[in-house]
């Protein structure tokens, strides 16, 4: 059901920096991902065609032929693995540019390597999962995305209109963790990092209507990370 | 230094460019008088030479050729005549007028006659080309005369030709084409005139704007052009450079601001950063230890980051477009937006979030960054206020502007700081203990700047309010919202462009 695909996840990684490359590489053989590498955009563009990836994990300024370009090709061939751009390109509309560009997730550096797991996580289940779901399943929590209605075992739990989201991205990502920006990012369309505790404060009011006995937890944080929709709490 | 070169190619081409149009407009002028002229003097002409063969022709059809003579003597004899007459036998053989005898030929021509000698001289020398004779007599013309007349032959088969001279004719072409003549110098030297003090003038406003724009390259920012009050197209040309010079400047300002505050701002946290690591490396040694020191410097790189891509994105948003990014942007839902995401939080802080919001209005704007702004204002608030502060959302329009007002019921802000606090990296001495990094009200202020709102705090006794006035304008033609005349607005600048459209109908 929600569970991660079997089979290992092969992501390409299109970098010039071969620290950061190895860096990456290494962090997430650790979580089981095969990493490779293409250190320019030319042998990037050419393995993105060839190989078969779950996910690519693109640069913007790359020598030979720059991020951008190199996914508009790949889209005109037809090719529709995910892209999440890891770049310093971090101007006004540079993020807009880049997902009109054909890319899917959008990460500046510096980053946090758990947060780029947990994004390519998300990225690979995306595809995985069936586009076109009218309802979620997660333990004995099901949403109605049509209706917008969350029942627990056959209970209907009353949400606020943001809870239901971030309940409804949670489950979406049920067993993997999701970072505090992806929430922010896909909950509340936030891209700046909020002064105050926002995320805490929406997760801890769903935790209290999704198990007012706290008898056993759904969301479980996962320090320094982020949280995670337990499946089977 | 500048000289001014009078007639550079430019204003060279464009006078004589100028000048050949007049004179142009001036020859066509005087051809059409000339070709008017013409025309009426020869239809008088021909009139009458009609009139006096008219005349003989009547005469010898009442009494015949003898009578023919005679009329023609008679129009002969009068003096000064410009009438011209010949009535020959058909043998070729001259009985009477005052042109020599010529070969028959009938319709209306032109003939030469010899320069003419003393009035009344029968044995001129007809013909073209013929010198005058030296008889002795008093030369009275010296040209050549040229006579337009129409040779007829009588039913008896002798010959008449009447004609008229037409030296009145000539002469008055000679005086219209010399009058053209005399337009066409006047008009080109009035043009040349005119050229000159036109350019000028031109040259002057020309070499103005040039000596700006290489002050200003050479490093004089703020030299401008000046600009007179009209609205001719030199003035509006100066007017833009200026803008543009404004604009120029405060892109300049905002670098210099940016590499200050880094220089400044950043170097605080890194020196806390590396002593922190010094006295870790001096000090007592142990795992724990180190590990809450790698704890502590890596929260100290992220407020670093944090620093310092707020202070980019300030001046990112300083120096940013307008338009890109704009889209149509319903204020209140934004607002909603906002509450909705932040509520939980103030309630944590056991404060109270409500608003008060008017019917969906629509600008344009950039939604992220708006939405970035309102965050901003009511973290701040939530922040600051304290505990059991309430937090008040509103937004209303009236008279053409939207005003948007978040308050709240904390400690306030001194009035003499007010002005301060959209300062980057200004915070209030009280607050230098709580988190935040100071930025978040110059990036609050960078945004209105962006939008061309403008923003005020308040004293909502107790507590601040931050007001945000946004102009509602009405969109020019042809915009992809659709325009609404907002009622009321003030014209403002020229350079701002529209940013509004109200949304009609989505309030019901």
């Amino acid at each position: 059901m929600l569970a991660p695909p079997m089979s290992p996840i092969k992501v390409l990684l299109v970098e010039d920096d071969a620290e950061t490359a190895s860096y990456i590489a290494n962090g997430f053989a650790a979580q089981g991902i095969h990493i490779e590498h293409a250190a320019d955009g030319v042998a990037g563009l050419a393995r993105a065609r060839s190989g078969h990836y779950q996910a690519i994990i693109l640069d913007r300024l790359l020598p030979g032929c720059d991020g951008l370009s190199l996914l508009r090709k790949l889209r005109r061939a037809g090719t529709t693995t995910p892209v999440l751009y890891l770049t310093a390109v971090d101007g006004l509309h540079d993020r807009v540019e880049g997902l009109e560009a054909g890319g899917d997730d959008y990460l500046v550096k510096p980053f946090f390597l758990p947060e780029l797991l947990a994004r390519i996580n998300a990225l690979v289940r995306r595809v995985a999962d069936a586009q076109t779901q009218t309802r979620l399943r997660a333990a004995d929590i099901e949403l109605d995305l049509v209706q917008r209605q969350v029942t627990r075992s056959g209970r209907e739990i009353a949400l606020m209109p943001q809870e239901f989201r971030l309940l409804e991205y949670l489950v979406r990502n049920a067993g993997s963790v999701v970072t505090r920006s992806m929430l922010l990012e896909h909950v509340w369309e936030i891209h700046f990092d909020p002064q105050t505790s926002v995320v805490e404060s929406h997760i801890s009011r769903l935790r209290s209507k999704l198990s007012p006995g706290a008898t056993g937890e759904y969301i479980r944080t996962v320090r320094g990370s982020g949280y995670m929709f337990i499946a089977y709490p | 230094m500048l000289t001014p070169r009078r007639f550079d190619n430019e204003t060279a081409r464009l006078s004589a460019l100028l000048i050949a149009l007049f004179a142009l407009s001036a020859l066509l002028l005087a051809v059409t008088v000339y070709w008017i002229a013409d025309r009426g003097m020869r239809a008088e002409l021909r009139d009458s030479i009609g009139a006096d063969a008219g005349a003989i022709a009547s005469g010898y059809r009442s009494e015949g050729l003898s009578e023919a003579m005679e009329v023609v003597q008679q129009l002969t004899a009068v003096p000064a005549l410009s009438g011209r007459y010949l009535l020959q036998a058909r043998d070729g053989r001259k009985l009477a007028g005052n042109l020599a005898a010529m070969p028959a030929r009938s319709g209306l021509f032109q003939v030469m006659t010899a320069p003419e000698l003393t009035a009344g001289s029968d044995h001129v020398q007809a013909g073209a080309g013929t010198r005058p004779s030296a008889t002795g007599t008093r030369v009275v013309a010296r040209r050549h005369q040229v006579v337009l007349g129409e040779g007829s032959f009588l039913p008896d088969g002798s010959y008449l030709f009447v004609g008229e001279q037409m030296e009145r004719l000539v002469r008055t072409r000679t005086r219209i084409l010399l009058s053209i003549g005399w337009i066409i110098g006047a008009t080109v030297l009035l043009a040349i005139a005119g050229g000159v003090i036109l350019s000028a003038a031109f040259l002057r406003r020309i070499d103005a704007i040039t000596r700006t724009c290489r002050a200003v390259v050479a490093g004089r920012f703020e030299e401008r052009i000046p600009v007179h009050s009209s609205q001719a197209q030199l003035d509006r040309l100066s007017a833009t450079i200026n803008e543009m010079l404004d604009r120029i400047a405060t892109l300049l300002e905002s670098l210099r601001q940016v590499s200050t505050d880094i220089a400044h701002d950043l170097r605080t946290p890194l020196t806390r950063l590396r002593q922190r690591l010094e006295a870790a490396r001096a000090g007592p040694v142990g795992a724990h230890q180190y590990e809450q020191v790698v704890e502590r410097a890596l929260e100290d790189c992220d407020g670093i980051l944090a620093l310092f891509s707020a202070l980019l994105r300030i001046s990112q948003i300083e120096s940013s477009m307008r338009w890109p990014n704009f889209s149509r942007v319903d204020v209140p839902a934004l607002l909603h937006q906002t509450a909705e995401c932040f509520a939980p939080v103030a309630e944590d802080a056991q404060q109270t979030l409500t608003t008060d919001l008017c019917a969906p209005f629509a600008v344009l704007g950039d939604r992220a960054l708006l939405l970035q702004m309102f965050s901003n204002l009511v973290e701040n608030a939530i922040r600051h206020a304290g505990s059991g502060a309430a937090i008040r959302i509103d937004c209303r329009v009236s008279g053409g502007e939207a005003l948007v007002r978040i308050g709240d019921t904390g400690p306030g802000i001194p009035a003499g700081e007010r002005d301060k606090v959209f300062g980057r990296l200004y915070r209030l001495e009280r607050s230098r203990s709580t988190p935040g990094n100071g930025v978040g009200l110059a990036l609050v202020a960078a945004i209105v700047k962006l939008h061309h709102y403008s923003i005020a705090l308040t004293d909502a006794e107790p507590g601040v309010c931050v007001n945000i006035y946004i102009p509602l304008r009405a969109l020019p033609e042809g915009s992809p919202l659709r325009t609404v005349d907002a009622a009321g607005t003030s014209p403002g600048s020229t350079a701002v462009p529209p940013a509004i459209a109200m949304l009609d109908g989505i309030g019901e």
